[in-house]
């Protein structure tokens, strides 16, 4: 049990980490890269 | 470290640098610098308050403590955990409701008036700024321990890099470069442990190299003291600034409470690995200082070119966390102090302006402070007693039951104050329980009380419950 936890644990975290890691550059490239500047947003 | 080591970690600091520049045009108002636009989606939401409060203690900390005392130290962090899990579910999604919102000020102001909003403010920068120094020092601890270069210099070079990209990007950076940190800790912190664990000769090699209580629920802890520390991380920093403020630049309740609920399931898994990092260092490395724990298993475990990854996630880990205050700190002098005490009529570009320039004053200011705190959970917890015992109960009372019993909010914040100080001066080494503890058992009692002797003296309305005068 402890050696599953000792193993798996960091799986999880990795494989969780990983999942929101692409989640976040999406957005970034969305929000950040993409997107207009907020005056230029408001201006259009 | 090798070159291979060297360029990686070159690298990552490249790529903070690249994020805070990118992200600089996205920052045009106090809103965009404070919560960025209220644009933060969950799983950004989720991973930059992973990366926010996973810091020094919750890594070098947590493996440090269980290396000299065992899991009984994680299973009191936990409290934690188990504080993001509840805000998550609970609080998160309804502070939300506070349109405009950016500090924890701007609701207690809501509640229960200006001389709340400005003991808040108050405190709020003490917190701040006691975390973010306990941070910069651990930048220190970091690269002290894994490159052997001279701490101070490293203080001054990592507060820098994060100094510039708080100041410039305001939330945008913070949150961006937190993203960043998140994959690098959440990554190859893990990485550490599995490869640790190969070195040791696997865990039944580890359990068996061990002190038994090293692995028992209650360890050499006694009831008072393991029930003390649990208390205290449960509300240590139950909605601090920048827990708060990440949570309104989320784009509504939903988003909230999943970001902030995941990030307290995140954190139990997290802490377990920081902790049995620190048991392999004890069975591997059993003479060093505890706080060298990780840094002392990365530097002779790790193969070339994955130490400068780990070394960059373990500065990930702390800078994270100290961005996050130190933009925090800015925003709330401002929005708290500077301009409904100070400058009413502070033009939105000004304040802009001020906060950057408060971030970048206050970064120079932390650092110095931070050389001069001797360790770093020693001054997370030191700087806890400021918050919990004070605002914590007042703030939840608030979001939960909607209270705007203005006088048992004020009563309870300096019963707070001083039953905590009495108490950390007189009795708390004779007794062994936590200042904090005392004082936030103090702060509700003289809530309650005062509530409902105010309550019973005071006209109210039948239709809302509110006083006649308040109505008027």
């Amino acid at each position: 049990m402890y050696a599953a936890l000792l193993y798996g644990i960091p799986v999880i975290v990795i494989l969780v980490t990983l999942y929101t890691g692409w989640l976040g550059l999406r957005f970034y490239i969305d929000e950040v890269i993409k997107a207009p500047a907020s005056t230029e947003r408001e201006n259009s | 470290m090798t070159v291979l080591d060297w360029a990686l970690l070159a690298g990552y600091f490249l790529l903070l640098i690249l994020i805070g520049v990118q992200t600089i045009r996205r920052v045009q108002s106090a809103d965009d610098f404070a919560v960025a636009g209220n644009r933060i989606i969950w799983p950004v939401f989720f991973g930059s308050l992973a990366a926010s409060f996973l810091g020094g203690g919750a890594s070098l900390g947590v493996a440090g403590k269980t290396f000299s005392d065992g899991y009984v130290y994680m299973f009191a962090f936990f409290g934690y955990a188990v504080s993001f899990l509840l805000i998550g579910l609970f609080v998160a999604p309804r502070l939300k409701h506070y349109l405009g919102a950016h500090t924890v000020g701007d609701v207690m102001e809501q509640h229960y008036g200006r001389a709340a909003r400005l003991a808040t403010g108050v405190l709020s920068i003490l917190l701040c700024a006691g975390i973010l120094g306990a941070q910069a020092l651990a930048i220190g601890t970091v690269v002290n321990a894994t490159l052997e270069l001279p701490t101070v210099p490293s203080v001054i070079v990592g507060m820098g890099v994060v100094v510039l990209y708080s100041s410039f990007g305001g939330a945008w950076a913070v949150i961006q470069t937190d993203m960043l940190q998140f994959v690098f800790l959440g990554v190859f912190i893990p990485v550490t442990l599995v490869l640790a664990l190969g070195e040791v000769g696997g865990p039944a090699a580890l359990v068996a190299a061990l002190p038994e209580a090293h692995l028992t629920f209650g360890g050499g802890y006694g009831v008072a003291v393991f029930i003390g520390l649990f208390v205290s991380f449960l509300l240590g920093e139950t909605l601090v600034p920048p827990y708060a403020q990440r949570t309104f630049s989320t784009p509504d309740s939903r988003h909230a409470r999943i970001g902030f609920a995941l990030s307290g399931g995140f954190a139990f898994l997290f802490y377990f690995i920081a902790a049995s990092i620190g048991l392999v260092a004890l069975v591997l490395f059993p003479n060093i200082a505890p706080d060298q724990a990780i840094p002392t298993v990365v530097m002779n475990l790790l193969p070339a070119g994955l130490i400068g990854l780990v070394v960059a996630a373990l500065l990930a880990v702390v800078m994270s966390t100290a961005s996050s205050y130190l933009n925090s700190i800015a925003v709330v002098f401002v929005k708290d102090i500077y301009q409904p005490f100070i400058n009413p009529r502070v033009s939105a570009q000004k304040k802009l302006w001020l906060e950057r320039g408060l971030s970048l004053g206050i970064g120079v200011v932390a650092t110095v402070f931070a050389l001069s705190v001797p360790s770093i959970v020693d001054a997370l917890l030191y700087s806890y007693t400021f918050w919990a015992p004070t605002i914590v109960i007042p703030l939840l009372i608030a979001v939960l039951f909607g209270s705007r019993a203005k006088a048992a909010a004020l009563s309870a914040i300096a019963a707070g104050v001083v039953v905590t100080a009495v108490w950390i001066i007189f009795l708390q080494e004779s007794t062994g329980l936590d200042g904090l503890v005392v004082g936030a058992a103090a702060n509700l009692l003289v809530f309650a009380v005062v509530a409902l002797v105010t309550r019973s003296s005071t006209p109210t309305t039948p239709a809302t419950g509110r006083p006649v005068a308040e109505e008027a």
